[in-house]
């Protein structure tokens, strides 16, 4: 009886864990795609300038369907540069091209009610910057 | 006792493998990210040459502003202060250190490490260049600069483990 509690206890554990191994792929493919995406997106607006409003938009779309969320789930910083930054000859901090986003990720933890933990979620975050290509007019 | 003793060695087996993994995955996207990091670098710091010059036909690279460049990016991508030194912030813990190969069209390439310059060479197009860090070769046949991004070892939690040194490299050229 008593080796049939210890296994029972063992075994609970070991599913805990080994669950958790599937989900660290699945959430590891998810995070690649969303850099993927993000620099795609960079690239796009080192030509444009400035994230327009398309690329923000396709940007959320390509997020929203990999990872299975909605569009307004993710989170674009205010700080993100909106309007149009030129190529000039000398670096300016100021005419960088800048985006902060958060993509929200509702599962974590595997097996996070059987734990009792309720807050299994957590956000990925990217920083980048770049410098524009956009010619100022008449150059 | 036996079953208790086996049992509770396969759960600490189960956490380290899983502990690996994790580890892993975070090595391999912050690798990646290192890889974009060093492909932004040299793409911002070609975007920076002499107008006068370019019109006369050779593209002749600003280093002073490609090191600028360089450097703000690294700062920002892989969250470091203005030494390079990564805050807390940052998934790296050693400080992270540059090179910068600026080939012109003047045939001379001069070389920059964390931001001093070191040395300047002549070549001719087509020019084989081999990485010092890394060993790859690239043929330059082109205006060219290329930046070698050393971050230091990545972070694992098992202790035990020789931990790799993520170095990564990108050279961008542009078709006018």
């Amino acid at each position: 009886m008593k080796q049939l509690i210890v296994l029972c206890a063992v075994f609970i554990l070991l599913v805990v864990i080994l669950l958790q191994i599937p989900l660290e792929m699945v959430n590891y493919e998810k995070r690649h795609a969303v850099m993927f995406y993000v620099n795609n997106a960079k690239e796009m607006a080192k030509q444009e300038g400035y994230y327009t409003d398309e690329i923000l938009e396709l940007l959320k779309k390509n997020i929203a369907q990999k990872i299975k969320i909605s569009e307004s789930e993710v989170i674009i910083s205010n700080n993100t540069t909106r309007v149009p930054k030129y190529r000039l000859n000398k670096f300016d901090e100021g005419e960088a091209i800048y985006l902060k986003i958060s993509v929200p990720f509702k599962n974590i933890i595997a097996a996070s009610n059987f734990m009792g933990i309720t807050n299994n979620k957590g956000y990925y975050i990217i920083e980048i910057i770049t410098t524009s290509e956009r010619l100022a007019n008449g150059e | 006792m036996k079953p208790l003793i086996s049992g509770i060695a396969m759960i600490i087996i189960s956490l380290l493998m899983l502990i690996f993994q994790i580890d892993n995955y975070n090595c391999r996207l912050q690798t990646e990210f290192l890889k974009h990091c060093a492909d932004e670098a040299s793409g911002s710091a070609s975007l920076f040459y002499d107008k006068d010059k370019f019109n006369q036909g050779s593209k002749i690279f600003i280093e002073n502003e490609g090191i600028k460049v360089i450097e703000h990016i690294i700062k920002t991508y892989l969250k470091t202060d203005d030494n390079l030194l990564p805050t807390s912030k940052s998934y790296w813990k050693d400080k992270i250190t540059y090179k910068a190969y600026f080939f012109d069209d003047d045939m001379n390439c001069k070389v920059y490490e964390n931001g001093k310059y070191i040395n300047s060479f002549n070549f001719t197009y087509p020019y084989l260049y081999t990485d010092e860090l890394l060993n790859y070769k690239k043929t330059i046949t082109k205006a060219n600069v290329i930046v070698t991004v050393n971050a230091g070892k990545s972070t694992y939690s098992i202790f035990f483990l020789n931990t790799p040194v993520v170095i990564r490299s990108s050279g961008y050229e542009y078709e006018i």
